[in-house]
């Protein structure tokens, strides 16, 4: 690990001035970047630690939703009562990651910005498109983890199994910078590698998430999130997927399903939830929704079988939401 | 010397499934490990000695050897899979404040990513680190090649200059071709693969050497003390009597730790340039690309049966393998006797590291495609797989383990037509079976030591990797002695102490514990005597036991282990052992039941349950025996469904060389495992550290099979083959 | 059969091995079961960079010294 200047800001507005310097990056819980600068992949000049700041590591329940900081753990966010209870798929999604051990260290807003586990991306010796050369080698190389959709001309998938949870939640994420604070809706902070080739979010030089807002969900909404791993012991997802259902009765009255493991953002199925508004929910429907998911998927040459897979997560995941059986 | 008095025996012997006499010489000294009913230790759940030290973080690994004033050291690697090195400029790492040592004159030409280019040692990991990055290498980058498929083909880079296909010659006997065109006959043909996997050893290779003068001590991480010394005393041109290699504990080997390796000497020769002791501990990646590893093998095979399912002709062409080094061929046929047999095998030369010996080397990966072919085979025939075997297995050990693996896994419950299991979730139940040798040889010379005031030391220079050496050596001499294991100190680990061969192919046990054995029994007879003539008893008459000597029949005529010592004067009692053939045999059997739920809408398979079932002829430590079983299965497990070494052919380079995407399983992967030590009643000791590795992935890709009537034709059994295999991609 | 170089190794140079024991099968006589290194490498490679094994490691080769000989 090349040698850097470590910094402890007491305040917001120091961290973002600090980060707003060229050659700094950011550390909270720290499980991907020190695993990231000891292979050589950043070489940061300075550091700064985000677990200084105050106040960015509690959940606030409110009347309208939850607030977590930033800093919140994932096991806190997979242990707490309320989330486990309202927000289950939130609580499943946290519990899916890594290890333990991870997850008591690792922080929310690190899951959400964690950089992609692609194997040309993490090899320091391979100049990828993502790192400013001229080729993905996941196109013509060993692409069995990638992403069987994308725009191109990168195919990461995203690596975070908190994002699907949130996005089909409709969290929201607090980003504070030089400018000020903004909120963005979590779905539009992902982009696509069309849109953003070497970060895969909205947030600029100096800026950090703060926060996520999830809404309460409505009477009736029940969630999961399943993840589908060749190991259970210590793996990322060949596919997961997020589902939120707002039940009347039978009655399916709204409808969320986000993938993992499929594109380079949480993949977001509107076509999927379309299946399912308006109909009780049952196998030919969660059948229905789980083809429609990746009806749009066009897989590179080694990860067809992510299509049946995410078909068959998908229609497990609402049929668990559900609690059908 | 007096000449030593030998016998000639003939014994039975088996290779790769072909049995015949042979007459050997052994020598003719009455020893015997007597009755295991009357052992108070041996046999029994000894747990090992030096168990709390591992679990407290007192035992010292070589990792954890800190000597003042250690310096560290670290390679530079090439990133190439094959280049010419134009010129090295290390001029501006030497200036680095910290840095100690520079070595750059290793290779001029780097034939596979994570070759040694240069090194250096400094005060911290870190200043070493920033030293390499320093070095300035031009490399002149060649044509490389990193897949096996693509190196056979004509167009290929060589990577040797010459072909890189060679081998080839035919073994044969039998007439094949007239068995394959018998009418009565049932044939099946298909192609099975293996992948490549690595050693994954929980400590990295590597060793700490310190000079004091022209004097080397290495503590190393290694499965053969001796061997380290007499190739760096080689390397480094010192007399063998002027090195001293330490292991006292030691992270696993598997066969990849025998001699003193590239970094050995690298290391040796930075602590000699920089006047201080360096530690070089091998990191995650270099283990990967640099240490070797299990080749991977493809075999087209071709196998008939009569109609009644008696085995009649076997066919194979097969192509491994070993990056830049051959080993890669494997015994096929495999176990099952074939009357008829042709094999072919071809070593395939590709710009990746060399491979190793590895847990049973060639074994698993012919299991795989032996045990595939039989159940694909059977399944053909319409016979029980199970069945199959006991009609095509003559070993008798093996018979009798076959019966009770069934019973224990419930093989009734299979599916008897493969793929016939109701839902969506498949269960199915699968065997394979494993052969080994498992002797011992000539050479250990430990050393027993009984102090008068009662202490007990034993000393051999074998090293433990892990299996329980040190346990045993202790457990020997207590049962010996009548005492407690704990009051046995079991020194090993060290070059100074007597000579012991290199542990592997599991000769350790039955090289180590006939030699431990004879000089116990040696210390017995000598304190008897001593005792017997204090007593005024006959010495046949004397009894150790329960920390006591005892006159058989008087019970007054009794002394503690103490008052006995007390009379051996101040000299003791120091004797040496040598090895004895009679208390060793070889040849041990094993099988393994498996079974699997397989989801057919997610492709991923759970392993339940698996029935490991062992013989090692005289049970030493049952405990240990059961460990090796449960590592054994845990690594076969990982072989069938996760582990794979995976190299890009754009870049040449390993895409998984971590524990990340080489994956191996954590405790939630793991299934329920039935360890059992099958007791054959040979009365001698033979080794069973490798085969409870060889039939795991065969008798889980055989459950696989009767669970959804699909065969998965290479491992891993990943959900993305299952998925395919069952038509839905 | 060749003489051996002094500097060849493979792993059953160091482990205990029995006359008693042919029927060890991990012992095969099968030099493609064997893995072999070079003492002056610590590789499977030669000094000459050509590989290092019982079948290319011969008299005829630049680097081959045999077993006794300084």
């Amino acid at each position: 690990m090349k040698a850097f200047a470590y910094h402890q800001p007491k305040t917001v507005a120091d961290a973002v001035r600090l980060l707003s310097q060229r050659g700094t990056m950011a550390i909270a819980g720290g499980q991907d970047i020190l695993g990231a600068m000891k292979d050589g992949l950043f070489e940061p000049e300075h550091l700064v630690n985000l677990k200084s700041l105050p106040g960015l590591g509690d959940i606030k329940e409110t009347s309208t939703g939850l607030q977590i900081g930033a800093l919140v753990t994932l096991s806190d966010i997979a242990e707490h009562p309320v989330i486990r209870r309202d927000y289950t798929a939130l609580a499943e999604a946290a519990e899916a990651v890594a290890t333990l051990q991870i997850r008591n260290v690792g922080t929310i807003g690190g899951n959400l910005c964690q950089r992609p586990r692609c194997w040309y991306f993490r090899d320091p010796h391979v100049h990828c498109l993502k790192k400013g050369g001229d080729q993905c080698y996941a196109v013509r190389g060993d692409n069995r983890y990638h992403a069987i959709i994308s725009p191109g001309p990168c195919y990461i998938v995203h690596p975070s199994d908190c994002a699907p949870a949130l996005v089909a939640l409709g969290a929201k994420v607090t980003i504070v910078g030089a400018k000020g604070t903004r909120t963005v809706a979590l779905k539009e902070f992902f982009q696509m590698p069309d849109k953003n080739l070497k970060g895969e979010n909205v947030l600029q030089p100096g800026e950090v998430v703060t926060q996520i807002t999830v809404p309460r969900p409505k009477a009736g909404t029940r969630s999961t999130y399943l993840k589908v791993r060749e190991k259970d012991s210590f793996d990322w997802a060949l596919v997961s997927a997020a589902v939120v259902l707002q039940m009347q009765g039978e009655v399916c009255r709204a409808a969320s399903v986000v993938l993992g493991g499929v594109a380079p953002v949480p993949y977001e199925s509107p076509s999927a939830a379309k299946v399912l508004v308006g109909k009780p929910i049952t196998v030919q429907a969660a059948t229905a929704a789980g083809k429609a998911a990746v009806g749009q998927a066009t897989p590179l040459e080694h990860n067809a079988y992510k299509v049946p897979l995410a078909e068959a997560v998908v229609k497990r995941a609402v049929l668990a939401a559900a609690g059908v059986r | 010397m007096p000449q030593q008095k030998t016998k000639r025996i003939k014994t039975t012997v088996t290779v790769n499934g072909e049995t015949r006499e042979v007459e050997i010489e052994v020598p003719d000294i009455e020893a015997a490990w007597g009755d295991p009913q009357n052992m108070r230790r041996l046999g029994k759940r000894i747990p090992r000695v030096e168990g709390a030290d591992k679990v407290t973080g007192r035992a010292k690994y070589t990792y954890d050897i800190q000597l003042p004033g250690m310096l560290y050291g670290k390679i530079l690697r090439s990133p190439y899979p094959h280049a010419r090195i134009r010129s090295i400029d290390a001029s501006q790492a030497e200036k680095l404040p910290g840095v100690k040592a520079v070595i750059t004159d290793l290779t001029r030409e780097v034939k596979y990513v994570g070759e040694e280019v240069a090194a250096v040692a400094a005060v911290s990991e870190q200043v070493a680190r920033d030293a390499l990055k320093l070095i300035k290498v031009e490399y002149e980058p060649l044509p490389f090649v990193v897949t096996p498929e693509t190196a056979r083909e004509p167009s290929a880079p060589r990577v040797h200059g010459g072909q890189n296909v060679s081998g080839g010659n035919p073994r044969e006997r039998g007439d094949v071709d007239s068995a394959f065109r018998r009418s009565d006959v049932v044939v099946h043909e298909a192609t099975y693969s293996v992948p490549a996997r690595s050693h994954c050893c929980l400590e990295p290779h590597g060793l700490v050497c310190q000079w004091q003068g022209d004097k080397l001590i290495a503590w190393a991480s290694t499965q053969g003390i001796f061997s380290v010394r007499d190739e760096l005393a080689g390397a480094l041109g010192i007399p063998a009597s002027n090195v001293r290699v330490i292991c006292e504990h030691m992270g696993g080997g598997f066969g990849s730790k025998f001699g003193a390796r590239a970094e050995g000497v690298i290391c040796a020769r930075l602590a000699k340039v920089a006047g201080a002791p360096v530690k070089l501990m091998l990191e995650r990646e270099e283990e990967q690309l640099a240490t070797g590893y299990g080749p991977g093998v493809t075999a087209k095979v071709k196998i008939a049966a009569t109609r009644d399912g008696q085995l009649i002709a076997w066919e194979s062409e097969s192509y491994g393998s070993g990056g830049v080094g051959g080993g890669s061929g494997i015994p096929l046929p495999y176990i099952y006797p074939v009357p008829n047999v042709r094999t072919r095998h071809y070593d395939v030369a590709t710009n990746i590291g060399a491979s190793a010996a590895l847990r049973a080397p060639g074994h698993p990966q012919a299991s795989f495609i032996m045990e595939s072919a039989m159940d694909d085979l059977a399944h053909k025939l319409g016979m029980d797989p199970l069945e199959f075997r006991l009609k095509n297995d003559p070993n008798p050990v093996r018979q009798a383990e076959y019966r009770l693996g069934a019973e224990r896994i419930g093989w009734h419950r299979r599916n008897r037509v493969a793929g016939q299991a109701p839902g969506v979730v498949k269960r199915g139940l699968g065997v394979a079976s494993a052969v080994w040798g498992g002797g011992g040889g000539a050479g250990s010379r430990p050393t027993v030591r009984i102090d008068p005031d009662g202490s007990v030391e034993v000393r051999l220079g074998t090293q433990d990797l892990g299996t329980g050496t040190r346990t045993y050596v202790a457990a020997i001499v207590a049962e010996e002695l009548g005492l407690d294991v704990r009051q046995v100190k079991a020194l090993i680990g060290d070059t100074d102490y007597g000579y012991s061969g290199a542990s592997g192919g599991s000769t350790t046990t039955a090289s180590v514990a006939p030699a431990v054995k004879m000089a116990a029994m040696a210390a017995r007879e000598r304190l008897v005597a001593m005792v017997s003539q204090h007593l005024q008893v006959n010495p046949a008459d004397i009894v150790l036991a329960d920390g006591k000597v005892t006159a058989r029949g008087s019970s007054e005529k009794s002394l503690t282990w103490k008052q006995a010592c007390a009379l051996l004067g101040k000299e003791g009692i120091e004797v040496q052992g040598e090895w004895n053939a009679n208390l060793q045999g070889s040849g041990v059997a094993g099988c393994q039941f498996a079974e699997v739920e397989v989801d057919t809408e997610t492709g991923k398979v759970r392993v339940v349950k698996i029935v490991a079932i062992q013989d090692c002829g005289l049970v030493l430590n049952r405990l240990a025996v059961e460990s090796q079983i449960y590592g054994g299965v845990t690594q076969g497990l990982a072989m069938a469904l996760f582990e794979q070494r995976l190299f890009d052919e754009q870049t040449g380079r390993m895409l998984n060389a971590n524990l990340e995407e080489y994956k191996l399983p954590g405790s939630l992967d793991m299934p329920d495992i039935e360890a059992i030590v099958y007791d054959n009643p040979t009365g001698k000791v033979s080794g069973m550290g490798e085969p409870p590795v060889i039939p795991t992935a065969a008798a889980i890709g055989n459950a696989v099979f009767n669970a959804i009537g699909k065969r998965i034709h290479s491992l891993p059994i990943t959900p993305a083959k299952v998925l395919e295999a069952l038509g839905k991609v | 059969m060749n003489t051996r170089c002094k500097y060849l190794r493979t792993k059953m140079d160091y482990v205990a091995r029995a006359a008693a024991t042919p029927d060890d099968p991990s012992w095969t006589d099968v030099s493609s079961q064997k893995h072999f290194w070079c003492l002056r490498t610590m590789k499977p490679l030669g000094p000459d960079g050509a590989p290092a094994d019982d079948t290319s490691c011969t008299t005829g080769r630049e680097c081959f010294i045999a077993e006794g000989e300084a």
